[in-house]
């Protein structure tokens, strides 16, 4: 049988999809070809009997191999024959109507016949059900193309307006500089116009003037460091913490020296990183410590980390003995531009921790502060172990 | 408090002024002495401050609050919140917020949503401001919604 599908001509694969159950059967009512309905129906009707390969319709329908060729030609004419199944099979039905059609190759001859049973399903139930689940299924599949556009969509928008907000604040933020550039210069004309230098109060005037501009010039700066980490592509690549820590040290050498303070290093993990970013991280972190130190004590920071857990992740730790972060203003002070202190009491841009946080995001990590049990502040930051190799 | 030396009859009795920013502080100052219209006044660069000032029972009266939006630890609607439950909502005759910026919607909406506002004003403060304040609390009081 599967050799005679193979004799069929090209348009086998359109008859094989045919919805209902059909058959070319020749003049002895030997089954040629059979389509996926009719294959389904053989597979029920044997269950785990091998279905021959070759079949006559009495070996399947109760019909002698006598009358078998007359009711053919009887149905072809257009009544279409009932074909009881021999065996009674638990969820098929007993008959199959079919409508019959002569196959004439050019002359009067029959050669054959094309049966197709009359309804779409006719197992019944079991078939109805099942061709409801794959509607369903079909369905569903639609409205998850339909999901996935508009994701898509979604996604596109979000990473234009990103792209776009980032070139933004980019060009703002460059813009800005220049005409605090230009003022602070007119202030300092200013200061030393022609031959008498300006009066005390007018001096403190322009005094304050600069200060408020040199203040504005960090912010700006600040802004310009920040927006170029939104959405930066980043590469991870396993990074030395010990080195990376070891530089920033060294960068922040004259503060350090200059607070008195005391930086602690242990032993620190080879992490998913990247190099420039996790400087900056750790510059903003111990720079913090020591701009947030108490007058009353000789700054004390301890950097450290934990081993790894099951996720891979490393957690890391920087504690200062500092003036802490009381609990209500924890939640907000990654936030962008948070301050918890005005210019003249300690100076910043707000912008310190809202870039270690986008840094550590940037980095598929996470940052959070707590007390320090020894007062001041802990800073923990989890990021992704290197693997080692 | 600062005596700012005014002496006119329109001039306006006691301002407090509530700001982070201590240079703005001295700006104001400046403009309140030299436009004449202010006899007093009272500079917190703290919020937090302000409200203890408010809850002494030896306070003056104040006649005009400005009121800075953006500053560290408590902002100016967190203290106007505190304010009006602490003190009810005429704690002062009248408040004026100060924007930075009036195009950030967020604050505009936020601010409505305080009956206790009377007025909002942009930085940087001008002499018309002033002599604008200074009319009304004359004529009697608190401007048209």
């Amino acid at each position: 049988m599967a050799e005679a599908a193979r004799q069929l001509p090209a348009e086998v694969s359109a008859f094989r999809a045919l919805p209902k159950h059909v058959m070319l059967v020749d003049r002895a009512a030997r089954v040629q070809a059979v389509n996926a309905g009719v294959e389904r129906l053989l597979q029920r009707l044997f269950e785990d009997r091998p279905v021959p390969a070759e079949w006559a319709l009495p070996d399947v329908f109760e019909i002698s191999r006598e009358a078998v060729l007359r009711e053919m030609i009887i149905a072809a004419s257009g009544d279409g024959m009932l074909l009881p199944l021999r065996a009674a099979t638990p969820g098929l039905p007993r008959r199959i109507r079919f409508r019959v059609g002569a196959i004439r190759d050019g002359g009067r001859e029959t050669n054959g016949f094309v049966l197709v049973s009359e309804s779409v399903d006719p197992l019944g139930k079991p078939f109805r059900e099942l061709n409801a689940e794959l509607e369903n299924a079909n369905a569903e599949a639609r409205r998850e193309r339909q999901h996935c556009r508009v994701l898509q969509k979604a996604n596109d928008d979000l990473n234009a307006a990103n792209e776009e907000l980032k070139s933004f604040a980019y060009a703002v933020s460059h813009d800005l500089k220049s005409p605090v550039q230009t003022v602070s210069m007119l202030l300092s004309e200013l200061d030393d116009c022609g031959s008498g230098a300006l009066d005390a109060e007018r001096a403190e005037l322009v005094g304050m003037s600069r200060e408020t501009l040199s203040r504005m010039s960090v912010l700006i700066e600040d802004l310009l460091r920040y927006t170029q980490l939104i959405g930066s592509e980043i590469l991870l690549a396993p990074c030395a913490l010990e080195r990376t820590v070891e530089e920033v040290i060294a960068d922040l050498r004259a503060e350090i020296t200059g607070a008195g303070a005391r930086v602690q290093t242990g032993a620190l993990p080879v992490v998913q990183g990247d190099a420039v970013m996790l400087r900056i991280l750790f510059q903003n972190l111990l720079s913090n410590a020591i701009k947030f130190r108490r007058p009353d004590r000789r700054p004390e920071i301890v950097i450290g980390a934990g081993l790894p857990d099951a996720e891979g992740k490393v957690s890391i730790t920087l504690a200062d003995n500092g003036i802490g972060i009381s609990p209500e203003h924890r939640r907000h002070v990654f936030d962008l531009f948070s301050r918890l202190h005005r210019h003249d009491e300690i100076p910043g841009s707000g912008l310190g921790l809202t870039m270690c946080r986008r840094i550590v995001q940037n980095l598929n990590g996470t940052i959070e502060v707590n007390e320090n049990a020894g007062g001041g502040s802990t800073f923990t930051i989890r990021l992704g172990v290197a693997d080692d190799d | 408090m600062t005596d700012l030396g005014a002496k006119s009859d329109a001039a306006i009795e006691t301002v407090m002024l509530i700001d982070d920013d201590t240079f703005f502080h001295v700006a104001c100052e400046r403009l309140m002495r030299r436009s004449g219209l202010v006899k007093k006044l009272l500079a917190f660069p703290m919020a937090e401050d302000a409200l203890e000032f408010l809850a002494r029972p030896d306070r003056p009266e104040i006649d005009v609050l400005f009121l800075d939006v953006n500053m560290p630890r408590m902002n100016g609607f967190t203290f106007l919140e505190e304010a009006v439950a602490r003190f009810g909502k005429d704690f002062c005759r009248m408040i004026i917020v100060m924007l930075t910026s009036s195009v950030d919607p967020r604050d505009v909406e936020r601010a409505r949503q305080f009956r206790a506002i009377d007025e909002f004003a942009n930085k940087p403060l001008v002499q018309a401001q002033i002599e604008e304040i200074a009319a009304r609390l004359k004529s009697g009081g608190r401007p048209a919604a």
